[in-house]
């Protein structure tokens, strides 16, 4: 008999964690601490000059405990979640006794605790009664980092040293005072000098703001309570988890989700995942997936499991659970070195945060649809934008946009269709899209569409999200980079439980006009005069059998252009009268 | 007798509040009318009028000023009730409304419920046209077109249209061209337009604000059409007029076509309320806090004046006009204690709401609450609950504290009481900090002003959390908002967009844009019934950092021809914004202008408050008797005096703790703490010296 079907072991762990010694301080301390982590992230969006940050939030704030633990985090988009603690512990294990007060830390490196490059990671040690307490951490995604392309996504990379400059264990500020001549060490290396120290200062001026705040709140409450209570917040969290996955019957899992390629070797990569539940402990295994591949579809392991905390954060748990390392423990996850979610040597990752998470995501979730039907959603969207770069002819600067407009849809799940244009399943609909007005200023070029794609969404009694069609035309006789990075267009959002998948992602130069080309879903290409890019990315999976949607809803849906008349028939088994109406004689038949 | 009128309708009352001459203030209070918010309306100027021995047509007649804070607007949008509209927008981007910049305010929660767009998509309708990011034509506006989609529109029954296209606040030729047809083919239907409703970039802002015009715009008009012509008909000879979300005040007509700038008619009041308060006691830099059943609404005033944003969401759209910056969180005396499964106590956000109410109400709630808390630590007499008008049962709210709550926890009742008093405390202080400390204020320097029945016994314990040593529990605290309204001014708000760098600027440009923005301001103010005496137009820049895309708002020196030394003025001026709002600036770094805001005042002269005469009692007869006060200070019991708020009178002192009672409003003067009576009778609470406020 398993330990949860006893109820004894839940019962003692409740005990144990019941016998906290200060429920009030407990309740006081931790929500203080997710009021620290909004403050330093809203001290970032108000700093940073990249749209990256101040309007796509591609970012996070966490704080990190004496034993390098995380102890609270606020996201901007969860790929970041959990991983930012190992680059914590590469600090820690490489500096030893010489971290000191008005110390800041640098890391990007992803086989030393970073996931990609572009990702560099901030740490600012946090120190009281002279003893090391605290680590204020912030993750931020920044525009270029080097390496062979625009952006730093690189499609021809094969080496890790392709795709920008390799941040190790780093002390770029001493005594609150920057070390200019490291900090220079980094920028000379990358495309955009000015833009990447102004946001690392604004990473800085977040954990700044974290520290004063942590220290007033040990002011009050003392060392000794302080370090009590987070005891208690990490064992807190963990009981929750371990409840939550307690519920489920225990047993072992299947999930696999399938990448197009690296862009590079024409093969597709297997993601295989099995997760076995035992009592209150989850073990996910990643035995059978595809080895590590020529391109940047690698995922480091930390990124791996960062895509399965996010596979249980979102189904498994409820949304106000704490983000912490106690919520991380029952789930214990191995992954075969050499493969694509656990590479070794030097090879390239820069799609791991996207494509490669996505799929992990997907796998994942799969996995746990089986027992948590009413929670797991259809497939998402993939990422199918890409990063536009080129010298603007209005006032000849150099610029580089990323591709923010045109998203794909969320897939269904019970009991809620999934939401149209909000972006791929492993940013969850963390990235904000600009306006086309603020775009067409910014950057050169005319939007002439960015609108839902009728039966973009996979059909279902709860069907995907739409994903809308844009398309943009460059200035006459400009010269334009474009560099795709997504995934999808061959492996759609899968559907669930009868329901049918999304589209596939399309991309184009040019369409329906001369030197009209269809993109690689991984690939650079360069338009010498002008031209356009259209993508049509995917809408979300459907959740269930279509010809259980009610009548009436599928009607609206084809009133509104979501779905046409004919999907309507064929697919859901609703016809329709001239008009609007249900044809209920012709309904009834067709749905038999 | 000459006198003001003031009517602000809340969820539970309708207040009124005359002002005479001379300023003393009269306020009346009854039930409101949710259904017809007018007649509540009336049944409360009805009681004045009678206070007064007059006739209605006798009362009325002789208003100087009469002024409406209505959330007519607010609960249309809130419960999804208003017009059927249409949109019309430039083909190809049929659903930014619906695509809301793909932002959501929950990213791990996959089932969050997001409001539904006011415009389904077959409303939505494209139309061929396009101009270029200057504003030039791209391509030319195809008439038939907009004609087809008006006649589907009859056939829908649509009775309003929003009109958005992109770049129309570069140049609105086209968007007033559908405009026109529209009105000729659907004569009758509310139109409003992006370009004058909010000609400002952005479209899915802009547009989000346009049709939440559209679409409440009908029932406002019906209802201020009819007032205005009841009030009139009965006697008002002189301004009706509507408070906006900025603060001020605007005439009827004005507020039907702005219908989106009074959805914070309501709380909007409250702040000016502040600055009325502000004014009286010079005062210049206060917190208001607002603790009512549900929720708790803070709000700064900055040297006498309050802080707006230029947008906000409210019940979940999105809206682009300059309102009053409201935060707002789920705490209030109906706020729900509760332990989840793994054994963290929670205060809210639920809400046993007025029904069933806190436990101790005895109307069937079963969860306590923090009344409940604050009846079980003493702060609230159960003896004298809202006057001695409620019974109180204390046996019951005792017996489900310690069930839900200390039994559960493994403590005392009062250690659980305490608890929960101060975790929403702590929420409550850190929803002040949000207005403050993360907008670059110090609290240090803000003296809290706690109105609402309840946020009295909280206002010094959330005082010491923010590290404020001042608490002023003003006079009228009950019908504060209505007391403000009488004493705003007339308030316009115009935007245009302009782009520009400094340096770099053409200053013939910039200020011929100025020029136009004021001409039309000034337009619109003297239609409003303002005197060119009373009206004056102050100026704002939106501006941000090259590169930035967030912008501050500074004002820029009115009432003249902008030169090259005033740019270097307004620079200065906007770092040192920046580097209040966010602990840096960069001299160095260019500037961009994204907006100029203009707005006309029309200035309302405001009253000279009576000032209160000490009276010949001593503080200590106004001791009515001593209760025991549980306070987590002492970890103890504490037998406290009770004051009777009636009797203290200017110039009285007094130590905490201590307890002051009125109706309504209880306040605890906590241990540190002492009290005294201003000369306008508002009870001020400073932190004890020598006392730590840490």
């Amino acid at each position: 008999m398993s330990e949860k079907t006893t109820g004894a072991a839940l019962e003692k762990r409740k005990a144990e964690f019941e016998g906290a010694k200060d429920p009030i301080t407990f309740a006081v301390i931790y929500n203080r601490l997710l009021t620290i982590n909004r403050e330093m992230g809203i001290t970032m969006i108000n700093t940073s000059i990249s749209p990256i940050f101040a309007e796509a939030h591609d970012f996070s704030c966490a704080v990190c405990d004496w034993d390098c633990r995380i102890v609270s985090q606020v996201d901007g988009v969860p790929s970041h979640t959990a991983s930012a603690m190992e680059s914590v512990k590469a600090i820690v294990k490489y500096f030893g006794d010489d971290i000191h007060p008005g110390d800041v830390f640098v890391l990007n490196d992803p086989y030393m605790g970073g996931t990609h490059l572009q990702d560099v990671t901030i740490m600012k040690p946090i120190f009281f009664g002279g003893r090391l307490q605290f680590i204020a951490i912030n993750r931020a995604h920044h525009g270029d980092v080097g390496g062979m392309e625009p952006g730093s996504y690189c499609p021809k990379a094969t080496e890790l040293f392709h795709e920008g400059v390799r941040i190790p264990p780093l002390r770029i500020y001493s005594g609150d005072e920057p070390i200019m001549d490291v900090i220079n060490m980094i920028r000379i290396n990358t495309r955009m000098p000015e833009e990447i120290w102004v946001d690392m200062k604004a990473q800085v001026a977040s954990c700044n703001v974290g520290e004063k705040r942590i220290l007033e709140m040990m002011e009050k409450y003392g060392e000794e309570k302080t370090r009590e209570t987070i005891e208690d917040i990490h064992l807190y969290a963990e009981n929750r988890m371990r409840d939550e996955i307690g519920r489920l019957p225990d047993g072992v899992y299947h999930g696999h989700a399938t990448l197009d390629g690296d862009g590079l070797v024409d093969e597709p990569l297997d993601i295989k995942v099995k997760i076995t539940i035992q009592g209150r402990d989850a073990l996910v295994d990643f035995e059978g997936t595809s080895p590590q591949c020529l391109g940047p579809s690698n995922s480091p392991l930390a990124n791996t499991a960062t895509c399965v905390y996010v596979a249980f954060l979102t189904t498994v748990t409820t949304p106000d659970i704490p983000h912490n390392e106690g919520v991380y423990r029952p789930i214990r996850i191995t992954a075969p070195e050499g493969s694509v979610v656990n590479p070794s040597g030097n090879a390239p990752v820069a799609y791991c945060t996207l494509d490669t998470a996505c799929a992990i995501l997907e796998a994942c979730w799969m996995a746990l649809a089986d027992i948590l039907p009413g929670r797991v959603p259809a497939g998402w969207n993939r990422w199918n934008g890409p990063t536009v770069s080129g010298v603007d002819p209005r006032n000849e600067n150099f610029y580089v946009m990323f591709g923010f407009n045109g998203f794909g849809g969320a897939g269904g799940a019970q009991s809620a269709d999934g939401r149209p244009y909000i972006g791929d399943g492993i940013d969850l609909g963390g990235l904000i899209a600009p306006n086309i007005e603020t775009n067409e200023v910014d950057y050169p070029h005319i939007t002439e569409f960015n609108e839902f794609t009728e039966d973009s969404c996979g059909a279902g009694e709860y069907r995907g999200g739409n994903g809308a069609r844009y398309r943009i035309k460059f200035y006459d006789g400009a010269e334009t980079n474009l560099v795709m990075f997504g995934d999808g267009r061959v492996n759609p959002p899968y559907g669930l439980f009868g329901g049918l998948p999304g589209t596939c992602n399309m991309a184009y130069i040019n369409e329906g006009l001369a030197g009209e080309e269809l993109l690689p879903a991984k690939g650079a290409v360069t338009l010498t005069d002008g031209g356009t890019f259209t993508s049509y990315p995917s809408g979300g999976g459907g959740w269930g059998d279509p010809k259980k949607r009610p009548a009436e809803k599928v009607a609206m849906d084809v009133k509104n252009g979501y779905i046409s008349r004919r999907a309507a028939q064929e697919i859901y088994g609703v016809a329709l009268t001239e008009g609007f109406g249900v044809d209920a004689a012709a309904t009834a038949k067709l749905r038999g | 007798m000459r006198y003001r009128i003031g009517v602000d309708i809340g969820g539970t009352f309708t207040d009124c509040v005359v002002i005479v001459e001379g300023g003393v203030i009269h306020t009346f209070k009854e039930l409101s009318t949710p259904e017809d918010q007018s007649i509540g309306l009336y049944n409360v100027i009805a009681k004045a009028a009678a206070f007064f021995g007059q006739d209605l047509r006798t009362f009325l007649g002789g208003a100087d000023l009469f002024v409406h804070g209505t959330t007519v607007a607010t609960n249309t949008l809130l419960t999804g009730t208003g017009a059927k509209t249409g949109l019309i927008l430039t083909k190809g981007f049929r659903d930014t409304l619906e695509m809301r910049r793909a932002h959501k305010d929950n990213i791990w929660d996959l089932f969050l419920h997001i409001a539904q767009p006011l415009v389904p998509r077959y409303l939505r309708r494209g139309v061929a046209e396009r101009l270029d990011y200057l504003g030039r034509e791209v391509t030319p506006l195809n008439e038939g077109e907009v004609r087809e989609i008006c006649a589907d529109f009859r056939k829908e029954g649509v009775t309003a249209v929003a009109i958005c296209t992109l770049f129309s606040y570069l140049n609105d030729s086209h968007e007033k061209r559908i405009r026109a047809i529209v009105e000729e083919e659907l004569p009758g239907v509310f139109v409003s337009h992006s370009s004058e409703v909010l000609p400002q970039i952005r479209e899915y802002e802009r547009q989000s604000t346009t049709v939440a015009n559209a679409y409440v715009g009908p029932k406002l008009t019906v209802y201020l059409t009819n007032l205005e012509q009841k009030l009139k008909g009965d006697g008002l000879e002189k301004a009706f007029y509507v408070v906006a979300s900025n603060g001020g005040m605007m005439t009827a007509d004005t507020a039907i076509r702005h219908a989106s700038a009074t959805l914070l008619s309501g709380p909007a009041a409250g702040a000016t309320g502040a600055i009325f308060f502000a004014n009286m006691t010079g005062a210049r830099n206060l917190i208001l806090m607002d603790m009512g059943g549900t929720s708790f609404d803070v709000t700064l005033i900055n040297d006498g004046t309050v802080t707006l944003s230029t947008e906000g969401e409210i019940a979940g759209y999105r809206v682009a006009k300059p309102m009053i910056d409201i935060h707002t969180i789920g705490a209030g005396g109906g706020s729900v204690a509760w332990i989840d499964q793994w054994g963290m106590l929670n205060v809210g956000p639920e809400s046993a709401y007025s029904y069933p109410g806190p436990v101790c109400y005895d109307r069937g709630g079963v969860k306590p609450t923090v009344t409940d808390a604050n009846l079980l630590l003493g702060y609230l007499n159960k003896d004298f609950f809202l006057g001695g008008e409620m019974k109180i049962n204390e046996e019951k709210c005792r017996q489900m504290m310690e069930e839900k709550i200390a039994a559960p926890m493994n403590m005392g009742l009062e250690k659980a009481a305490a608890g929960i008093f101060q975790i929403v405390n702590q929420n409550m202080a850190d929803a002040a900090k949000v207005v403050s400390v993360q907008k670059g204020y110090d609290p240090r320097e803000f003296a809290l002003v706690s109105a609402g029945g309840a946020c009295s016994i909280h206002a010094c314990k959330i005082a010491e959390e923010v590290g404020s040593d001042t608490v002023i529990v003003p006079m009228a605290a009950s019908v504060f908002c209505a007391l403000g309204m009488l004493e705003s001014d007339i308030r316009l708000d115009n935007v245009r967009s302009f782009t520009g760098t400094i340096p770099g600027l053409s200053l013939e440009d910039f200020n011929t844009c100025i020029a136009d923005t004021e001409k039309t301001a000034m337009e619109e103010l003297l239609k409003e019934g303002v005197e060119t005496k009373d009206a004056l137009l102050e100026r704002y820049l939106d501006m941000r950092y090259v590169g930035q895309h967030h912008e501050v708002t500074v004002p820029i020196p009115g009432g003249c021809v902008i030169t090259e030394g005033q740019l270097e003025e307004i620079a200065q001026v906007f770092h040192a914004a920046h580097k209040r709002l966010y602990s840096y600036d960069t001299p160095a770094t260019p500037l961009e202008i994204v907006n100029l805001r203009v707005t006309a005042v029309g200035t309302v002269p405001k009253t000279d408050l009576s000032r209160q005469a000490a009276g010949d009692l001593k503080v200590g007869d106004a001791v009515k008797n001593t209760r025991k006060l549980y306070f987590e200070e002492y970890g103890d019991w504490k037998d406290v005096p009770v004051y009777d708020r009636a009797l203290l009178t200017v110039g009285h002192r007094l130590q905490g703790p201590a307890v002051i009672e009125e109706r309504i409003t209880t306040i605890v003067v906590h241990p540190k703490w002492d009290a005294r009576i201003d000369e306008f009778g508002n009870v001020v609470m400073e932190i004890r010296k020598g006392a730590t406020n840490e």
